[in-house]
């Protein structure tokens, strides 16, 4: 999860199931739920990636 | 059913965090989506955005859920209510049941996804944190 911090901060990420590998990126995540359909992920792993890792309280 | 999981290591912190599947029962469509246990939330708290990827219309939904954190402010955070499926899949097994979530569009940019006590939680027998050993666990009899 670091490295998806470090290098998509900030954004949507759709990773193929039960990996973390990505297969697309980018602000809507309909665009990329869409986007990794297209590249024959059938039902992608979308993850909004925080900006930062900041610990949590709640 | 037993679910097993390994904490997700991020600095010195490790956080139980699970990819979920989530169906929208009116028009089948599904996506998985990370998300991170809870205890201390009231319910499921999902982005806004997953429900368009899901086809679910918030603008139609009249109720407000209003929810707080620990930070000090007067001002409430909103979400919709929604009844979709959520599913655990490992190995196999998997464990299908209808849940409460609230999507809000007023999640933290440095948040995650959570899965609460309503919603989630309660569709478990046990949910354990083993901290020392680097898992956590979901029981279903």
């Amino acid at each position: 999860m670091e490295m998806l911090i470090k290098k998509f901060g900030g954004k949507w990420v759709a990773l193929k199931p039960d990996t973390e590998k990505v297969v697309a990126s980018g602000k809507s995540a309909q665009r990329v739920y869409k986007e990794a359909q297209k590249k024959g992920v059938a039902i992608p792993t979308l993850f909004k990636v925080p900006t930062k890792y900041v610990p949590y309280i709640g | 059913m037993h679910f097993k999981y390994p904490f997700h290591i991020v600095g010195n912190d490790k956080i139980p965090a699970l990819d979920i599947r989530i169906t929208n029962k009116d028009n089948n469509v599904s996506t998985n989506y990370r998300t991170v246990l809870d205890s201390g939330a009231f319910a499921n708290v999902f982005h806004s955005d997953i429900a368009a990827v899901l086809g679910i219309n918030l603008s139609k939904i009249k109720e407000t859920q209003y929810f707080s954190g620990v930070r000090k402010s007067k001002r409430l955070i909103k979400g919709k209510p929604y009844i979709v499926q959520l599913m655990v899949v490992q190995k196999g097994r998997s464990h299908m049941f209808d849940s409460f979530v609230v999507f809000s569009d007023e999640v933290s940019d440095t948040g995650f996804a959570l899965l609460g006590r309503q919603g989630f939680f309660d569709q478990f027998d046990e949910v354990c944190f083993n901290y020392k050993n680097n898992k956590f666990y979901l029981q279903k009899d």
